[in-house]
């Protein structure tokens, strides 16, 4: 593969896959050193990539197994950002306060997802991905993603509305 | 809440829109209970690649590219200092590795190979001598 053609057909998905990258690592610091990484070892293997009937897929599949692997070897880091926040709970405004039982809500409903519906509405709703996408980066069909989103989405959508319903 | 609203919500369940459709369902005001919170939760977690990204990497890739290269031509570079060592080492003429010892015996063989040098000399009859010639005569 040659360098224009790897700028344009891989280099160039950077950007897309640097949200799900920040997600799955947990800071947005690392993830830019991340996304760097998975890059050179798709540069590394680009006479391989020719050939290969999905160049996408294979950049989003190769992505979320490096992410895998790094969390593997070590426990998520937090963001900076989120830590800060935590560190001024007592000082913590109105929206601040709703902010965290809003998040608090939500991640226990999401733990309690199958991890696979869980991952898809991650990767689709938090991270944009389209099916293809979200298809090539878990091995699944398209169908399925698709399947496992709307089981996720329903079950998110009804425990949110039993809880937020009373306000 | 809109009946068009009410259905895009229901695609949205179905897993049957759009990013788009489903960036705009996250936006809007008008949204029914359940899904106003996730949304929020979503606009909150989203992360965005930082300006510039690409390039910053493509950047790497080729300062990277350029170390590995000069790197080859050192090691090419090494190699090729090697082989002209090895070279001239391999085709250095061999010395004369004879001691004198050895150098004596061989002489001596090669003196042996003329036995009647001696009696030759108490035979012969010298006629003329200098520094440098000896002419003599010898009976047999």
């Amino acid at each position: 593969m040659k360098a224009k053609v790897f700028e344009d057909k891989v280099l160039s998905l950077s950007e897309r896959i640097f949200p799900m990258v920040a997600r799955m690592l947990g800071n947005k610091e690392n993830a830019e050193d991340a996304v760097q990484e998975i890059m050179i070892k798709l540069w590394d293997r680009r006479k391989k990539l020719v050939n290969h009937p999905n160049i996408t897929g294979f950049v989003f599949l190769t992505a979320r197994n490096y992410c895998l692997d790094r969390l593997k070897k070590k426990s998520p880091e937090i963001d900076p950002s989120e830590l800060h926040l935590k560190i001024l709970t007592s000082d913590m405004n109105h929206d601040q306060v709703e902010w965290k039982e809003l998040t608090t809500i939500i991640e226990s409903i999401l733990k309690e997802l199958p991890s696979q519906q869980r991952e898809v509405m991650m990767m689709r709703d938090i991270d944009g991905f389209e099916f293809a996408e979200i298809a090539a980066a878990t091995n699944l069909k398209l169908e399925h993603t698709r399947v496992l989103l709307s089981r996720a989405r329903k079950q998110v959508g009804i425990k949110l509305k039993e809880i937020y319903s009373y306000e | 809440m809109s009946s068009d609203k009410h259905d895009l919500v229901n695609k949205y369940l179905a897993a049957k829109t759009t990013v788009e459709e489903e960036e705009a369902l996250f936006n809007s005001e008008d949204q029914p209970s359940g899904m106003k919170e996730w949304s929020t939760y979503v606009k909150q977690k989203r992360k965005k690649a930082p300006a510039h990204l690409n390039d910053k990497i493509w950047a790497s890739i080729q300062t990277r590219k350029k170390r590995r290269q000069r790197f080859l031509m050192g090691l090419s570079g090494m190699a090729a200092s090697i082989a002209i060592i090895l070279a001239v080492v391999v085709a250095r003429p061999t010395e004369d590795d004879l001691n004198d010892h050895e150098k004596e015996v061989l002489f001596n063989e090669a003196m042996s190979m003329f036995p009647d040098e001696k009696n030759i000399v108490a035979k012969k009859d010298i006629l003329y001598e200098d520094d440098a010639v000896i002419i003599y005569r010898v009976s047999e």
